[in-house]
């Protein structure tokens, strides 16, 4: 991906929206990996948009709130045609960290009206309702049952413009497509150095017209080449793999980030990819990155490194819900 | 509300083990293990601890390990590796399936070089162990933070938290040079804190303090770290036993949670507990058998 393709919009499915073929990753900007001064936080969105990327992802739950609030400043006042925001709804996260899900009819619209507050804006381009495959499935019901047609009411009521899902686990995507509709899918996690599941699921994408959102190349951490952040459920024993990876993208003359971010936004099939930044240098250094060619071979050797880890299904926020759809014989 | 003491040691004593042992701490010159430090714990209403090494041998990292693995209020251990050795990340992967072992920390406040942070060996050691997902603890003193802050600029992906707020002379109740450098390094998004070691640098030699005086010695220096840090980045420790030299383990850690306590709720469950086990990705242990003695 070269620097001028920072310029190109690609439709995102049958949106109608336009977005920058990167996006900002908000998380970040909500201390999700350190804290970040908001000050920073502010200059690094401008930054994005000076760069030429128009599309941002947030969520209630990153930083506790503090992404969507953080964005909402750096965006007031510019013109609404600039920018793509996409958020979520269902999911809270407190100050100290622990996650709480809410996916009925109120706990949505409250949600999707505080975020509007939030971020200052009368219609929220993109929302996606998230991680309702967490704890085990047992959100997946409801999310399907109500949250999901509270999210189109507020479509049809013109204060949310695309509906989309933001989860995780390959059993409940599945399900998801064969049940439900929706316009837009943030597709995390699926598409990186040590996962490409994201092939099972392209298809199914395209059948229905799904505009996807490729996101977190750097595996929510993990290929960073530091310590994955606290709250990734990657076991102890996975650490040795990691840090083989990292030492033979050295040996191979790159760095493992530098190599996820290229490999993670090279798939024709997904033409959008949003990662976190948590500064203006971190932006700038990862924009320069893609706009680099990689070489496939050395992507193949650190996979190699990476074989052990390669599609593991981490226990994010719970084990895998497809245990608890095989007990409903579906 | 649940506390996590994010700095603690455990010994068996030795004179050549523990040569950091200075005069007026004779008190520490004995063992102090964990059977010990669990009343006192219990006492204080803490949860859990980090056991952080106090001896330059990788042997105390694996000793530490089998008390954490047989005490399940040890929650994680901050080892110390042979940076010097040129098969150091052999070391570190060798230990590193252990879930308890979440850190690193070598004593760079005993260094005659006050660039010693920034030292080939230094940086090699501390990137190895961020490779191997160990986070580092940076034991300073004030004329090392420029130096630290420069290493934290050279591994921006490293997860740093500075011990015992880099130790300023809180005896004397100077604040500068250390405000400047503790808010230099601070605005470093991958750098926490421990209000940990307070009660040690508050006392003048041969001073006696009762609580308040103490915490009056304290708390403008707190003050700057919260500052600095925010509640979001700032955990709580009690450096037993060294701090039994100048108070009890439940006064010392009631200093630090005096000082959170104005703090609203979640930032109080963050500060006491939430920061620290977020930093070091401590595991939930409490579904463990009760094969150890908690």
């Amino acid at each position: 991906m070269s620097g001028h393709l920072l310029r190109q919009r690609v439709p995102l499915g049958r949106t109608g929206l336009a977005v920058s073929r990167v996006g900002l990753g908000c998380s970040a900007l909500g201390g999700v990996y350190g804290a970040v001064a908001e000050d920073e936080a502010i200059a690094t969105v401008h930054a994005a948009l000076e760069a030429g990327i128009n599309l941002f992802d947030t969520a209630p739950a990153y930083g506790s709130t503090r992404s969507e609030r953080v964005l909402g400043k750096a965006l007031r006042g510019l013109p609404r045609d600039a920018f793509v925001v996409s958020t979520k709804a269902g999911k809270l996260t407190s100050e100290d960290g622990r996650d709480s899900f809410d996916y009925s009819e109120a706990a949505i619209r409250r949600s999707v009206d505080e975020s509007r507050e939030r971020l200052g804006l009368e219609r929220l381009d993109v929302v996606h309702l998230h991680d309702f495959d967490y704890e085990d499935g047992r959100h997946l019901e409801q999310a399907l049952a109500e949250g999901l047609p509270t999210l189109r009411a507020l479509q049809a009521e013109g204060v949310v413009g695309a509906v989309g899902a933001g989860i995780y686990f390959m059993a409940a995507w599945k399900r998801l497509l064969t049940r439900a509709e929706i316009d837009v899918a943030l597709l995390h996690n699926h598409h990186t150095l040590l996962d490409v599941r994201a092939y099972e699921l392209l298809p199914l994408f395209e059948a229905k017209g799904v505009g996807v959102i490729n996101a977190a190349p750097l595996a929510s951490g993990l290929l960073t080449g530091g310590p994955p952040p606290a709250w990734h459920p990657v076991p102890a024993d996975a650490r040795r793999f990691l840090a083989r990876a990292t030492i033979r993208a050295e040996e191979l003359g790159t760095s493992l980030p530098r190599l996820a971010l290229q490999f993670g936004v090279s798939e024709p099939r997904l033409p959008v990819t949003v990662f976190s930044a948590r500064s203006r240098d971190e932006l700038a250094q990862a924009l320069s990155w893609v706009a680099e060619p990689f070489d496939p071979d050395v992507v193949a050797e650190v996979q190699a490194e990476l074989e052990p880890l390669m599609n593991v299904q981490w226990a994010y926020g719970g084990t895998d819900p497809a245990n608890a759809f095989a007990s409903e014989g579906c | 509300m649940d506390v996590i003491d994010a700095h603690q040691h455990f010994w068996a004593y030795r004179p050549d083990h523990y040569p950091w042992m200075g005069p007026g701490q004779d008190g520490l010159r004995r063992d102090h293990l964990p059977e010990e430090l669990q009343m006192l714990m219990a006492q204080a209403g803490v949860a859990g601890t980090v056991a952080v090494q106090a001896r330059q041998m990788e042997v105390e990292t694996e000793w530490l390990l089998g008390l954490a693995r047989q005490h399940r209020f040890v929650r994680g251990v901050v080892g110390w590796f042979d940076f010097t050795a040129p098969d150091v990340e052999a070391r570190m992967e060798r230990l590193a399936d252990d879930p308890l072992l979440v850190g690193a920390r070598e004593l760079i406040h005993d260094m005659p070089d006050p660039d010693y942070a920034v030292s080939r060996d230094h940086v090699r050691g501390v990137r190895a162990a961020a490779r191997y997902g160990l986070t580092y603890d940076l034991l300073l003193k004030p004329p090392h933070l420029p130096a630290a802050t420069r290493l934290v600029d050279l591994l921006p992906d490293q997860r740093f938290v500075v011990d015992h707020i880099a130790k300023p002379p809180m005896a004397t109740g100077e604040l500068e040079p250390w405000a400047s450098g503790v808010r230099e390094l601070a605005r470093r998004p991958n750098v926490w804190c421990k209000l940990s070691g307070l009660v040690t640098e508050a006392v003048k030699p041969g001073e006696s303090l009762t609580v308040d005086e103490l915490y009056a010695r304290v708390e403008p220096y707190l003050e700057v770290c919260l500052e600095a840090f925010g509640a979001g980045r700032l955990m709580v420790g009690s450096d037993w036993p060294v701090c039994t030299v100048v108070a009890g383990y439940g006064e010392t850690m009631g200093i630090a949670r005096r000082f959170v306590g104005r703090f609203s709720e979640d930032e109080q469950r963050a500060v006491l507990a939430g920061n620290c086990v977020a930093f070091y990705g401590l595991v939930d242990r409490s579904e463990e058998g009760t094969g150890g003695t908690s």
